[in-house]
């Protein structure tokens, strides 16, 4: 499994991945908000496709490239939606953001000028309690043009 | 959209330049490491053991088993806790339950273990011997002297009552008198970031990082609990997932503190969805008895408003609600005459506690929506009768009389509304309707207070810090709970000093660092906060000038001066101004009802489609006219008023945390819904500008007044698009189809 263009080993298949990603890697962009696949707050992409990490275990996605916030951009330059989150106000407390900012990428890997009915349909397995969603929809508009 | 009185601010200024949390980059990276991320070595992880019904009594509990478990530290009950007893307005809630069960999830025992997984098999192995009880579930049989007592005192939390003129006689005189009975439902706050933290203990000195919207008040919990002085313990609360009012008190920094004590390392507590779910605060459901009486010309002749409100099983912020309720049961309207019951009472449901809008949500939709009765009687625009009877600066308050401060701009938040395309073409937009869809425009009006009110000496601290090399750090509160409040301190100390805003170094959250400021809540945060920051660089200011340097100011050199002079520091404290005529009410009313010098105010159009087969309802369009004296960081109130709108909207369609016989029956995120991205109509968020003379730069709070229109607008756009008319909240599609069956009949 390769996580962030890195290639890691796990002892242990039976477990979650977003415990892998925080707990072992240290990564912790992705987040628990429920633990059930309903908040999205611990969104990955698995090759390509975004993932509640809470659902998936290590062993599932062991032969895959697997994306996580800290991956989207590099060490120098912010990834443009991250950017675009900053410029447009699209965070406020930001627990979800990492999860969103994942789907967004996700989404714009494959289709680069999405409607906005393509931005609702992909956030839809990310809740926002903050924002009301308008402001990341004007940050995605704003990377999609 | 800026409509107002205020000149505009040139980009030479922070003040009124859109401007990005400071956290914003952090954020988007997932670099930001929340408290319950932090991990500190040789950690070990606590659980909480909890009861799984909703009253009852604990009758014996065995904990040998769980202390024989692998990789146990800690084991603790309530004989652990030096004083077992909390509670920021009444201490009524033990730390860990010793006897009486009052909610389902209350907790017995604290685990602390080397991993999660050995702690959660220790707490599973503690055995609990439970004595279930009825269940009181119902507000008003609460109060039968039959039904079990929740607590000492009876199941009566608190009653206020206040009358102003002769109420009866008016209404006996009215043209119309709209007599409803109005029910909103218990709202979760869904924070996305659960909540916990990490505490460690050493040399007799707590630090606990959790997020807390009252860094203060969680540093006199755990002080109370553990028997120890409050400068004993530190507490550190920021960054947090999400507040609005959840955050405000509970029991999670004492745990961390009694686990800490007793294994002597830190520990992490990370509370689950479901821990939450079932004994985190919600909105306080309301039963609304409303009677509004209009003449003939619909102007407002009397209200007379009681409110019995489900406070559930421990007081938390209870009090303190209802007095918010009693002073917005008239809304943003002027009448003589009106009177407000109300009573919070002790149920074995949700514990009602602080939650944005704060007790103004539950009244404003039962009097906008007896107004919009009234208007139909009449055969008047309900819109009009708005209009009529819309509170204006100097007025005297509709139910306490005192005078309304001269920033109040209801009327021009209406007027821009009114004018708003959304209104004005909304007949030719219903004409447009199509296949199933009716259509239907709607406004709601609400006013709500910023700060504690008068007689509760609301106040914020600033410590400002000049360094040699002209640096400038200054320690600020409330704290930021997610609004970014810290942008907005930093851009009025630019402004105070007049240096760029990047020059600007604040902190917040941190009792060792900030004076004591308050809560994040209130719609205060900047008012008060912001004032207090304004204060202490005046302050830094006034030093410099007796240096008599020239100008341009050489910042090094005047840091380099005032630290030689040790005058480098600077702390200031910000008192906000009670109301200046109190018009009938005496001292002793100020203190019972605290009613408010500063009001902002929000109206909002609502246009929706209802499917006439399912009952299934679209929000198209909401559009906010927010009355926020001046703008500081405009992306701040457009990201307040945009997040207001949907948390309200949420309340309006869909959220309904429900109960059977004090069961939660919506403890998870599967069950109890929020908006998603689908359900997000258009927004456009209008900015009514005014100069608030005792806020910063003008500014006055307004994160919470935005959440409270949007209820009434979708009700009166459901009105106009069908005719029926909403009394309980949420409007579900199975209500609104039910209501166009029962009115087709």
């Amino acid at each position: 499994m390769r996580v962030n263009g890195t290639a890691v080993t796990t002892p242990d298949p039976a477990r979650r991945l977003l415990d892998f990603l925080r707990d072992d890697l240290g990564l912790i962009g992705a987040k628990e908000g429920c633990g059930m696949g309903e908040c999205g707050a611990c969104t990955v992409l698995v090759d390509g496709d975004p993932v509640c990490s809470c659902l998936v275990l290590v062993g599932q996605v062991a032969a895959t490239d697997v994306v996580t916030v800290e991956g989207i951009g590099d060490d120098h330059r912010l990834h443009p939606v991250q950017e675009a989150f900053v410029d447009h106000y699209a965070s406020q407390c930001g627990f979800c953001t990492p999860g969103v900012v994942v789907s967004v990428a996700g989404l714009l890997a494959k289709n680069p000028r999405p409607a906005e009915a393509d931005v609702r349909e992909a956030l839809e397995g990310n809740l926002c309690r903050c924002t009301g969603y308008q402001a990341i929809f004007r940050a995605v508009a704003s990377v999609a043009e | 959209m800026v409509i107002g009185d205020v000149d505009a601010p040139t980009l030479t200024r922070s003040v009124g330049r859109a401007m990005p949390a400071r956290d914003a980059v952090d954020v988007a990276t997932g670099a930001l490491e929340f408290l319950t991320d932090k991990t500190l070595p040789d950690m070990v992880h606590g659980k909480i053991v909890r009861v799984d019904i909703p009253h009852g009594r604990l009758v014996g509990l065995d904990t040998t088993a769980a202390r024989a478990m692998p990789g146990v530290v800690a084991v603790l009950t309530a004989s652990d806790v030096p004083r077992n007893i909390q509670g920021v307005v009444v201490p009524d809630r033990p730390v860990l339950i010793d006897g009486r069960i009052r909610q389902l999830g209350d907790p017995v025992a604290l685990v602390a273990a080397e991993t999660l997984a050995e702690a959660e098999a220790a707490a599973a192995a503690v055995s609990v011997e439970l004595e279930p009880l009825p269940a009181v579930s119902d507000p008003q049989l609460a109060l039968d002297p039959e039904s079990p007592r929740l607590h000492q005192g009876g199941n009566l939390l608190m009653e206020l009552h206040h009358e102003r003129g002769d109420v009866e006689t008016a209404l006996a005189n009215a043209a119309v008198v709209v007599d409803e009975v109005f029910h909103t439902q218990a709202q979760e706050h869904v924070c996305l970031e659960p909540g916990g933290g990490v505490g460690v203990y050493t040399n007799g000195l707590f630090t606990i990082w959790i997020g807390t919207q009252y860094p203060g008040g969680t540093q006199q919990d755990v002080s109370w609990a553990l028997g120890v002085e409050p400068d004993d313990v530190r507490i550190i609360s920021t960054p947090m997932g999400g507040a609005f009012g959840a955050k405000v008190d509970g029991p999670v920094a004492i745990f961390l503190a009694l686990l800490a004590k007793a294994t002597e390392r830190p520990v992490r507590i990370v509370l689950t969805r479901e821990e939450v779910m079932n004994t985190g605060t919600k909105r306080h459901p309301f039963r609304v008895h409303t009677r509004l009486g209009l003449d003939a010309e619909g102007g407002i002749v009397a209200v007379a408003t009681d409110a019995l409100v489900d406070a559930g099983p421990y007081a938390s912020f209870s009090p303190a609600v209802l007095k918010v309720s009693g002073e917005t049961s008239t809304g943003p309207y002027r009448t003589e005459t009106a009177s407000f019951r109300g009573r919070a009472v002790y149920t074995n449901n949700g514990n009602g506690g602080g939650f944005r809008g704060y007790g103004v949500p539950q009244v404003a939709f039962a009097i906008e929506t007896a107004i919009l009765e009234g208007a139909r009687r009449l055969g008047l625009d309900a819109v009009e009768v708005k209009r009529r009877n819309m509170l204006r600066p100097g007025d005297p308050h509709g139910l306490y009389g005192h005078i309304v401060g001269p920033s109040f701009r209801a009327t021009e938040a209406l007027d821009a509304i009114v004018g708003h395309p959304w209104w004005r073409d909304r007949e030719e937009w219903k004409q447009q309707a199509s296949g199933p869809w009716l259509r239907g425009t709607g406004i709601g009006a609400a006013l709500k207070g910023c700060g504690y009110g008068s007689g509760r000496g609301d106040h914020a601290g600033a410590r400002l810090a000049i360094g040699t090399d002209g640096s400038i750090t200054i320690w600020a509160g409330p704290n930021h709970s997610g609004t970014g409040v810290d942008a907005a301190y930093a851009q009025v100390a630019a402004d105070t000093l007049g240096r760029p805003y990047e020059d600007i170094d604040i902190r917040v959250g941190d009792t060792e660092l900030v004076p004591e400021s308050g809560s994040s809540a209130a719609s205060r945060s900047l008012y008060v906060g912001g004032s207090a920051v304004m204060t202490a660089c005046r302050e830094l200011m006034a030093r410099i000038d007796e240096l008599g340097l020239e100008a341009p100011i050489d910042w090094a050199e005047a840091g380099r001066r005032l630290a030689e002079a040790g005058r480098a520091l600077v702390e200031a404290t910000f008192v906000a101004p009670d109301v200046e005529d109190l018009g009938p009410l005496s001292a002793a009313d100020v203190e019972r009802y605290s009613p408010h010098r500063v009001y902002g105010s929000a109206v909002q159009v609502a246009r929706i489609e209802i499917n006439r087969y399912t009952g299934e309802i679209a929000v198209r369009g909401v559009a906010c006219a927010v009355d926020c004296g001046v703008a500081v960081n405009p992306a701040g109130v457009i990201g307040q008023t945009e997040g207001g709108i949907i948390q309200g909207l949420g309340w309006a369609l869909m959220e309904d945390f429900k109960y059977e016989d004090g069961v939660p029956q919506t403890k998870s995120l599967e069950t109890y819904l929020i908006p998603t991205a689908g359900d997000i109509p258009e927004l456009d968020t209008i900015l009514v500008e005014s100069e608030e003379e005792s806020g910063p730069f003008g500014a006055k709070g307004i994160a919470e007044v935005v959440l409270v229109p949007t209820a009434p607008a979708i009700v009166a756009a459901i009105h106009d698009a069908t005719g029926v008319t909403v009394d309980r909240l949420p409007a579900s599609p199975e209500a609104v189809y039910r209501l166009m069956r029962e009115s087709a009949a």
